[in-house]
């Protein structure tokens, strides 16, 4: 039974971080459009996120977690010509936030098949469980 | 195999071999204490006993849930884990007692 239930916890750390990367797409989402409020600072920067492998003594197996949020240095900052905009430099441009929707709905989506991927272990483990508690009635 | 039911010691070595196995495992995911004679009213006991720390988590887990102070993620595992062991301890049992009541109403 114990395999079963450490089967469970790991499928729920793969939901848990997978939760996590979609509070990060919402995050660089719902700041998309957030420009800087003076000419020169620097709008809202993506942020990505990582994950690692890492032991959890309670149960001796390895569970995902999260392993940095970081901010997407890589990625340019979009040039927006907004001449009326508080934080529009001399030639009237904006720095714009380095997101790209079509990037973030592709994560979104991925993180979204995997937490399903998770989900569907968790169920079928369950599953295998009750149907194993069965046999005694 | 009906050979293997008929014989009272293949019984009572089968039974010696259950117990021993129930004395490393509690089947909940615990280890049980080491001692080296386990009864099966220790094993039994052992898992109640487990079996109600996994209660007490799903029941703080549904009070987190309507306090609002728990991700429905963290409530969904702890209570599934608490209906899981409930059952277990439930369809055990009832086994027992069934056995129990098959003992007693057996002619003497």
């Amino acid at each position: 039974m114990s395999d079963i239930i450490n089967t469970m916890k790991i499928s729920g750390a793969g939901m848990r971080v997978q939760s996590e990367r979609v509070r990060v797409i919402a995050q660089n989402m719902a700041n998309s459009d957030t420009a800087p409020s003076k000419p020169g600072e620097l709008p809202y920067t993506r942020k990505t996120i990582t994950f690692k492998n890492q032991m959890d003594r309670e149960i001796g197996e390895k569970l995902v977690q999260v392993d940095k949020i970081e901010q997407d240095k890589e990625a340019d900052y979009v040039k927006k010509y907004m001449p009326g905009h508080p934080a529009a430099d001399a030639d009237g441009y904006v720095m714009m936030p380095n997101v790209s929707s079509l990037i973030e709905m592709m994560d979104m989506r991925e993180a979204s098949k995997s937490y399903e991927a998770n989900l569907n272990m968790y169920t079928q483990t369950r599953d295998m469980a009750a149907k194993t508690i069965d046999i005694l009635r | 195999m009906a050979d293997m039911i008929a014989n009272p010691a293949a019984a009572a070595s089968a039974y010696a071999n259950m117990a021993r196995t129930a004395s490393v495992s509690d089947g909940l995911g615990g280890e049980v204490s080491s001692a080296p004679q386990t009864s099966f009213g220790t094993f039994l006991e052992n898992s109640v006993r487990n079996s109600i720390e996994t209660l007490k988590q799903g029941e703080r887990a549904s009070a987190g849930g309507i306090t609002g102070t728990m991700d429905p993620l963290t409530i969904t595992q702890a209570i599934t884990d608490a209906k899981l062991t409930l059952e277990t301890v439930a369809a055990v049992r009832d086994a027992a007692l069934e056995a129990y009541n098959k003992i007693q109403s057996s002619a003497i």
